[in-house]
C-alpha cells in the first residue's frame, strides 16, 4: 500500500480539455479573422467579399507602396508612437516612483485610485470627456485659460497642438496600467542593494540610476512591449476626438485603413492592416531581443 | 579612523514599544566591538542607527568628535558589510567595489589601485571581471568587504556577515576578518547572534537582550564575571550552570534540599532562607577526587556527550541538572553516581528576580 506519496499527477490530457475553450475561442475570433484579413489583402477590392473573390498578387501592396497619404500616415503613426511610448513610459515610472515614496503618507490610496480609474473607464467615454475639454468655444481648459487672461490652448483643433492634446488624453487614459506593472516591480527590488548604495554615499538620483533601474527592467520590457503594441494601433481616440484631423494631423494607419474599409476598399484596407501587423510583429521582437539580451548577466 | 560613541541610544517606532533602550557604550578608535544577543534583542537596530539607516529616537551617536544624529548614511563616512551582502548583481565585481570611489570622483588610476590592493588581500583578483550572480558565497562575502574597505572609511559594520555560509567557511572567514583588522586597525563594529564569533573576534563585547544593555565588557571578563544571569546564560558554549539555591545560615541548599552544599568555613552573614541562583561553568565541575576545600556532593549521570577533546556530562541532582565538562578519558556512562565537586571562588550568585549578580 502506497503511503505518503502523493496522489497522482491527472494525466496531461486533463489540462487540454481546460485550454480548449479559450483555444477555441482565440483560433474563431482572433486567428482566423487575421488569415482572412490576409487573404482579402491578395483579392480586388470589388470582389473582396464575393465567394469567388479575385486574385490581384502584390497589387493592393504596390497601390500602398504609391499612396503618398498613406506615406505619411505611417510616418505620423512611427512619430507618434515613438514620443507616445517613451512619455508613457516615463510618466508611468515617475508616477510608481511617486506611489512607493514617503512622504505621500495616507495620500497613497487616493494617488492609486486616481490612476487607475481611467483605465477602467470605457474609452469613448473618456475621449467623449476630453473632446469636451478641449473645445474651443465652451472647453473648460479654455474657460479656464481665459478667465486667467492667459492665451488659448489649441487642443485638438491646432494642428500644432493636435498630437500633444490626443496623447494626453491617451496617457491619462492608459498611465495607470503601466503604473500598477513599475509599482509591483519596485515592490520586488532588493531593499538591500538600496541600503548598500546608501552606504556607499549615492544620493537619489545615482541610486534611481544605478540600483533601481537596472532591477526594473523586466517592468520595462513588459511596458515598452505593450505599450509599443498599443500606441502602433491607436484608432479610438482619433474616431472618437479628432476623426484624423485637422488637416490630417491625426490620419494614423489604422484610422486611414478604417476609412478605406468604409469606402469598400477592401483589399487595399486589410493591406494596410497586414503592413501594420507585420510592423508590429517586428518592432515588438526586435524590443524582446533587445532587451532581454541586455538583461543576461 | 574614529572612536564610536553611544549615549543613551533608544529606538521606539510608536513610542511605548522601545527596540533599543538607552544604550551607552564607547568603542574606542581602532578596536573591534561586537554586539551579541539573541534574535530580537535590538543588535542590529543598534547598528542601523549607527549606520543612519533607521533614525535615533532618543540619545546621541558620535563618530569622531562629531554627533551624527542628523547626518544622512552617506555622509557619515561608514562601511557596511550586510549579512545578504547585498551586491549589485548588473555591475561585476570591480565596479562593485568601484561604486563608492565612483561617486565620491576619486580619479580613475587610484580607483584601480586600491580596488587591485583589497582583490589581492581578499584574494579575489581574478573574480574581477565577473558578476556576483557567478561567484560563491563565500566569494560573494569577500567581495562585499572589499567593497567596504576600498573606500578607507572612518569605521566599519558588518551586520551577521558570516551568518550564511558553511561552518567550515565560517570559520575560515571568521579567522580573516580577525586578520583584516590587525592589518588596518580600522574600528569595527560586528553584529553576530553567535556567542563564539563574537568571544573569537571582539576587543570588546556588548551583550543586548530585549533591547538592553545587559553588560559591556572584554572578552575575558564577560566570560568570567559576567554581570548577570543573562550574560551567565548566554556566552559559553554549554552555558553556565544556573541552579536554583537557597542560602541558610549553615549551608547552601539546592535541588530542593535533596542535596546540600556544605561551605567548610563559610560564614553567614545573611539572614535565613535567601533564596538566589548559583551560576557554576561547566569546566569547573569536577569529576573525582576533590580538593581540601572544595564543595562536594552526589550525582547521577544521566547523559554523556562524547566531544572528542573532552566529554560533556550532564548529571542530576535531586530535580536540577548540572553539566560537567570532563575529560574525554573519563570513563562514566548513564546511572553512574559518583561525586562531583566545585571550588567556592568558581561559584556566582545571582538574584532570582532580578538576575543581577548578587
Amino acid at each position: 500500500m502506497p503511503t505518503g506519496r502523493r496522489p497522482a499527477a491527472p494525466p496531461v490530457g486533463v489540462f487540454w480539455w481546460f485550454v480548449a475553450p479559450f483555444a477555441l475561442l482565440t483560433l474563431v475570433f482572433g486567428v482566423w479573422p487575421i488569415v482572412l484579413a490576409v487573404q482579402t489583402s491578395f483579392t480586388a477590392s470589388a470582389t473582396a467579399l464575393q465567394p469567388n473573390a479575385k486574385w490581384v498578387g502584390w497589387a493592393n501592396y504596390a497601390v500602398l507602396w504609391s499612396d503618398p497619404i498613406f506615406a505619411n500616415a505611417l510616418q505620423r503613426t512611427l512619430l507618434y508612437t515613438g514620443l507616445a511610448v517613451f512619455s508613457t513610459i516615463v510618466a508611468a515610472l515617475l508616477y510608481a516612483l511617486l506611489l512607493q515614496s514617503v512622504w505621500i503618507g495616507r495620500g497613497r490610496l487616493f494617488f492609486k485610485v486616481a490612476v487607475f480609474l481611467p483605465v477602467v473607464t470605457p474609452d469613448i467615454a473618456g475621449y467623449v470627456v476630453w473632446r469636451w475639454l478641449y473645445d474651443q468655444s465652451f472647453g473648460a481648459i479654455n474657460t479656464a485659460l481665459d478667465a486667467l487672461g492667459l492665451p488659448l490652448f489649441g487642443g485638438i483643433a491646432s494642428t500644432s497642438t493636435v498630437l500633444g492634446a490626443v496623447m494626453v488624453a491617451e496617457l491619462w487614459h492608459h498611465v495607470g496600467f503601466y503604473v500598477v506593472i513599475f509599482w509591483a516591480n519596485l515592490a520586488l527590488c532588493d531593499k538591500g542593494q538600496s541600503e548598500a548604495a546608501q552606504m556607499d554615499g549615492a544620493n537619489a538620483w545615482q541610486h534611481f540610476w544605478h540600483v533601481l533601474l537596472p532591477q526594473l527592467r523586466p517592468a520595462l520590457l513588459v511596458n515598452s512591449v505593450y505599450a509599443l503594441i498599443q500606441y502602433l494601433k491607436t484608432f479610438t481616440v482619433v474616431a472618437v476626438m479628432t476623426k484624423g484631423g485637422p488637416n490630417e494631423t491625426t490620419n494614423f494607419v489604422s484610422y486611414y485603413a478604417y476609412q478605406l474599409f468604409d469606402q469598400g476598399r477592401y483589399g487595399e484596407a486589410t493591406a494596410m492592416a497586414t503592413v501594420l501587423f507585420a510592423l508590429i510583429l517586428l518592432l515588438s521582437a526586435l524590443a524582446m531581443h533587445f532587451q532581454v539580451r541586455s538583461r543576461l548577466p | 579612523m574614529a572612536a564610536v560613541d553611544l549615549r543613551a541610544v533608544s529606538k521606539t517606532y510608536d513610542g511605548r514599544q522601545f527596540a533599543v533602550r538607552a544604550v551607552s557604550l564607547s568603542v574606542p578608535d581602532g578596536e573591534l566591538a561586537v554586539f551579541v544577543g539573541p534574535s530580537g534583542c535590538g543588535k542590529s537596530t543598534l547598528l542601523r542607527m549607527i549606520a543612519g539607516l533607521e533614525t535615533i529616537s532618543q540619545g546621541d551617536i558620535a563618530i569622531g568628535d562629531m554627533r551624527v544624529n542628523d547626518l544622512p548614511a552617506r555622509e557619515r563616512d561608514i562601511a557596511m558589510v550586510f549579512q545578504d551582502y547585498a551586491l549589485y548583481p548588473h555591475k561585476s565585481v570591480m565596479e562593485n567595489m568601484a561604486f563608492g570611489l565612483r561617486l565620491r570622483r576619486t580619479p580613475e588610476a587610484e580607483i584601480r589601485r586600491r580596488v587591485g590592493d583589497a582583490a589581492d588581500l581578499l584574494q579575489i583578483g581574478p573574480l574581477l571581471d565577473r558578476k556576483p550572480a557567478a561567484l560563491s558565497g563565500g566569494q560573494r562575502q569577500r567581495v562585499a568587504i572589499g567593497r567596504a574597505i576600498v573606500r578607507q572609511p572612518k569605521v566599519f559594520l558588518f551586520d551577521e556577515p558570516l551568518s550564511n555560509l558553511d561552518a567550515q567557511l565560517r570559520t575560515d572567514m571568521r579567522a580573516e576578518i580577525k586578520r583584516l583588522h590587525q592589518r588596518l586597525g580600522t574600528t569595527i563594529i560586528y553584529v553576530t547572534h553567535d556567542q563564539v564569533e563574537a568571544m573569537t573576534l571582539a576587543s570588546r563585547i556588548a551583550v543586548l537582550h530585549a533591547g538592553q544593555l545587559q553588560q559591556y565588557d572584554t572578552p575575558a571578563r564577560l566570560y568570567r564575571q559576567p554581570g548577570n544571569l543573562f550574560v551567565a546564560g548566554f556566552m559559553g558554549s554549554p552555558p553556565m550552570n544556573r541552579l536554583a539555591a537557597t542560602l541558610t545560615p549553615q549551608s547552601v541548599e539546592w535541588g530542593g534540599g535533596a542535596f546540600c552544599l556544605r561551605p567548610a568555613g563559610w560564614t553567614a552573614p545573611w539572614p535565613e532562607q535567601v533564596p538566589l541562583v548559583l551560576g557554576v561553568r561547566p569546566e569547573h565541575v569536577m569529576v573525582g577526587p576533590a580538593p581540601a576545600d572544595a564543595l562536594t556532593g552526589q550525582a547521577t549521570v544521566a547523559l554523556v556527550e562524547p566531544l572528542g577533546a573532552e566529554t560533556l556530562v550532564t548529571l542530576q541532582v535531586g530535580r536540577q541538572t548540572l553539566v560537567c565538562r570532563a575529560s574525554s578519558d573519563m570513563t562514566v556512562t548513564t546511572g553512574d553516581t559518583l561525586t562531583f565537586s566545585v571550588h567556592p571562588r568558581h561559584l556566582h550568585a545571582f538574584h532570582p528576580d532580578s538576575g543581577a549578580i548578587w
